[in-house]
């Protein structure tokens, strides 16, 4: 029993064309009353159309004439036309139906949820890896299976339109309706935009201390420009590639399309909102700087050195180690008061800033949320400096301890084999060790004091700037794009295809109708979850809490690991 | 020899046999041996094993004794000094007249290093002692003499007592280092009651040559006769005692009875207890290899 694909929206009698390979998919109808013509129209559209030549190849072989199909005239009438087909080299056949859809819709057909981001077996090449999989018998190859439904039928499926198309049309090429507008304003922008980001990305990437440290490392508002560098450098490119309609396979050409919309459509939102914020951050920066100086001089200063004085006198009656102590709090209330005359000193000047920072978030606000990042890690400077000298002293501490352990168990760590040998130590070795090891035990906890104390003042501003990253980070990379496709139109989000039983009224038999799956949401989210779970193991409790513990230096995430790329091959659709 | 027993009882479960699964034997734990390796303990070479612990406690209350001179200023700190410098020279030199072991050019070598390594603890503590005066100087007098009794006692506990046969090498194992490292805390905490920086430098300087140095030769002298040591427990518990004396008599009575009780009631204890030793052992133990 044959199995024939055919068209759900033809509804005329006539020579049938199509495909015979890999099975029987009819394309269209054509209505004429002899062969020969039909053979004849069906060689000149294929021999003149343009964007025909390119589809050939993915369609496996040139389309001929099958045979020919008649509509009962009952049947015409009926919601669902069954056609009568006398097809060449058969009798009996099946119908499924499928749908054909125009090329400029963007609609189509595809077997699988396309897996930009994991790289299949077959493409780790170049890989030593590669030579085995090729010997691996237990993976199964998609061509190993001889299937009705492949790739090659869907390609037919989605070509078909556009066969019909070239057949009416001969010399038509299409392009989305939407593009058309865009381009005869972009060319020039495009120059533009190109030149302005490579300038832009020359500066950010700037290293001050190379060869490690960059300039966007340091500041998270350069690193915002450098997104948006890198933005503007993607739609240099990319506009240039969304012209050529015919040429790209539809589904390429449709992950490319999603993604660009997606970026214009993010840019304008956040520049909307930037702008928002923006003009509600000009109308009141007066009350917004007097606001910031009384907050940071109540909390950063005056209370860091309450609190240093408090630790010095005995505090909840610990007693401390008198020298020590007084060494620690007179250096770090010194720190402190000379920062307070920093700011102080930068006080009148912090309305204009609020002004500015207000006219510059119109370019987004994300340009908000990291010129924001930045005035906090400069208000907490003095915090990260006081934490940095008091961790060396805790983390040396431990080291020694830790040194002193083995000491006195008569081992010695072996740097050469990188593990601990057992080791004989001299008397006088073992004395200067015990004498050491009194001096650390009645000191330690003075530092343990000083440092916790700093440790959690990071973690808090840890914390603070772990949620303006993650906003910053979320609100670069939210697909809005692709979730209003989803909403509006799910044929062109297509993840698989299903086969529906649909009951016509009419006629006696059930038939099948081919329909898609749109792609499921985490697929729309993957950058999303990727993100999430990057942030969730840096900032993992526990992780942190370990690092306070051994002395580690608590660090925000690096600014690379919440940044994707916007090249195509991280697409979402 | 069991008087009877089972003649057809095996102990395996794979074969059918005549009785049941759970059956006891009659020779069910024939192979047990009370007390096999038991020698029982006699009690003067017991007492003699126990000078070793009532040297330590000895060495301990001397410390104290000389803290409160040191504390009350009835002693000059440099005469303490030179008190210990004194004795350290006496110590090695007893120390290496027992040495048999290495030869000239190595005892010569020893000598130098020794010379060299004792210069450097007497600078580093002196640098050190202002530092050690001031750690604990905050903490309440009676905080400090509950920590310094706590460390004494641990020092006690963990002190390695054991005899060391035939020369050997120093090998200090964890515990006796512990035990040095509580006693020279015990001496820094106590150490933060003293006024000036030469009253600490002379009490450390003393903690270190009794806590560090002197097991050392006393593990040496354990090996030589009973006279020897007999001669050295009672020397040192008489110093203790006359310390003692010139400041506190019911201290002195304390220090008298704890001396007694150690050296003579409890190894007499000891060997009174034997009677309830009841060591069992049979086939199912690990065995022992025999390493002739």
């Amino acid at each position: 029993m044959l199995t024939v694909f055919w068209p759900i929206d033809v509804k005329r009698s006539g020579f049938c064309y199509g495909w015979n390979a890999p099975s029987v998919c009819i394309a269209g109808v054509l209505e004429l009353s002899a062969e020969q013509e039909a053979k004849e129209a069906l060689k000149k559209a294929l021999h003149c159309s343009i964007q025909w030549r390119y589809i050939t190849e993915s369609c496996g072989s040139e389309p001929v004439i099958l045979g020919k199909c008649v509509f009962g005239v009952e049947s015409v009438r009926s919601k669902r036309p069954t056609p009568f087909l006398q097809l060449r080299n058969c009798g009996d056949y099946t119908l499924i139906y499928y749908c054909r859809h125009q090329s400029n819709t963007l609609r189509f057909h595809t077997l699988d949820i396309p897996k930009h981001n994991v790289p299949s077996r077959e493409t780790v090449a170049g890989s030593a890896y590669l030579n085995s999989v090729l010997h691996d018998f237990t993976a199964p190859k998609r061509d190993q299976f001889v299937t009705s439904i492949n790739d090659v039928v869907l390609n037919q499926f989605n070509s078909s339109k556009s066969l019909e198309q070239a057949l009416s049309q001969p010399l038509k090429t299409e392009e989305p309706k939407l593009l058309k507008s865009f381009i005869p304003v972009g060319s020039l922008l495009l120059r533009i935009f190109a030149r302005v980001s490579v300038a832009l990305s020359t500066i950010c990437n700037f290293s001050i201390v190379p060869p490690h440290l960059l300039l966007k490392d340091v500041s998270a508002t350069i690193q915002q420009i450098d997104v948006r560098a890198e933005q503007m450098d993607f739609f240099a490119a990319e506009a240039g590639s969304l012209r050529r309609r015919t040429s790209t396979p539809i589904h390429v050409y449709s992950g490319r399309y999603t993604n660009f919309f997606n970026a214009v459509w993010l840019i304008l939102n956040d520049i909307i909102m930037g702008v928002a914020l923006g003009s509600f951050i000009c109308e009141n920066h007066v009350a917004l700087a007097r606001l910031l100086v009384e907050t940071a001089e109540d909390f950063l200063v005056s209370w860091v050195q309450w609190t240093l004085q408090w630790l010095d006198s005995w505090p909840a009656g610990l007693k401390l180690n008198t020298e020590l102590s007084h060494f620690y709090s007179h250096t770090f209330i010194g720190l402190v008061t000379v920062w307070g005359g920093f700011l102080q000193k930068g006080a009148p000047y912090l309305p204009t800033v609020i002004y500015v920072i207000g006219v510059l978030s119109s370019g987004g606000m994300t340009i908000t949320i990291s010129l924001l990042l930045d005035v906090l890690a400069l208000l907490t400077a003095h915090i990260c400096i006081c934490y940095v000298l008091s961790r060396a002293v805790y983390q040396r501490m431990l080291k020694s301890a830790g040194s002193l352990w083995n000491l006195f168990r008569g081992k010695r760590y072996n740097v050469l084999r990188n593990r601990t040998d057992s080791w004989e130590y001299d008397i006088d070795q073992l004395l200067f060790g015990t004498i050491f090891f009194t001096l650390l035990a009645f000191l330690f906890p003075t530092v343990l004091v000083y440092y916790s104390l700093f440790a959690l003042l990071r973690l808090c501003v840890l914390v603070i700037q772990a949620s303006l990253e993650t906003l910053l980070a979320l609100m670069n990379h939210f697909p809005l794009f692709a979730l209003m496709l989803r909403v509006k139109d799910p044929w062109r989000l297509p993840g698989g295809i299903h086969f529906v039983l649909e009951e016509s009224p009419g006629s006696e038999t059930p038939y099948i109708v081919i329909k898609n799956q749109p792609v499921p949401l985490s697929t729309i989210f993957f950058q999303y979850i990727e993100l999430l779970s990057r942030l969730a193991k840096h900032y993992n409790p526990l992780r942190l809490l370990w690092c306070l513990l051994s002395g580690q230096h608590l660090a925000a995430i690096p600014p690379y690991s919440i940044r994707c790329n916007k090249i195509p091959e991280d697409s979402d659709s | 020899m069991p008087k009877s027993f089972d003649k057809d009882w095996e102990k395996v479960l794979w074969k059918k046999q005549p009785f049941a699964d759970n059956h006891i034997p009659r020779q069910f734990l024939s192979a047990l041996r009370r007390n096999v390796n038991f020698t029982p303990y006699t009690y003067w070479p017991l007492v003699l094993l126990s000078c070793a612990i009532t040297q330590h406690v000895a060495t301990i209350f001397i410390f104290l004794a000389t803290f409160v001179r040191l504390k009350e200023h009835m002693v000059d700190p440099r005469s303490l000094i030179l008190i210990s410098v004194g004795c350290f020279v006496a110590g090695y030199t007893i120390w290496s007249w027992g040495n048999h072991t290495t030869s000239k050019e190595d005892r010569y070598a020893n000598h130098l290093k020794t010379i060299k390594s004792s210069i450097l603890i007497f600078l580093a503590l002196m640098s050190l002692s202002p530092v050690l005066r001031t750690l604990t100087a905050a903490t309440s007098s009676d905080s400090i003499w509950a920590l310094s009794a706590i460390l004494f006692v641990l020092n006690a506990l963990l002190a390695d007592y054991g005899v060391r046969r035939s020369y050997q090498k120093l090998q200090e194992g964890l515990t006796s280092v512990l035990s040095m490292n509580a006693a020279i805390s015990a001496s820094v905490v106590l150490a933060s009651r003293l006024t000036a920086d030469i009253d600490v430098f002379a009490l450390i300087l003393f903690s270190v040559q009794a806590f560090a140095l002197f097991p050392i030769l006393r593990h040496r002298l354990q090996v030589s006769s009973t006279l020897v040591q007999f001669l050295m427990t009672f020397s040192l518990a008489l110093i203790a005692l006359a310390l003692t004396a010139s400041l506190s008599w019911t201290v002195m009575c304390i220090f008298f009875i704890a001396f007694f009780f150690i050296t003579f009631l409890a190894p007499a204890f000891l060997v009174w207890a034997q009677r309830y030793k009841n060591e069992i052992r049979g086939p199912w133990d690990v065995a022992t290899p025999k390493v002739n």
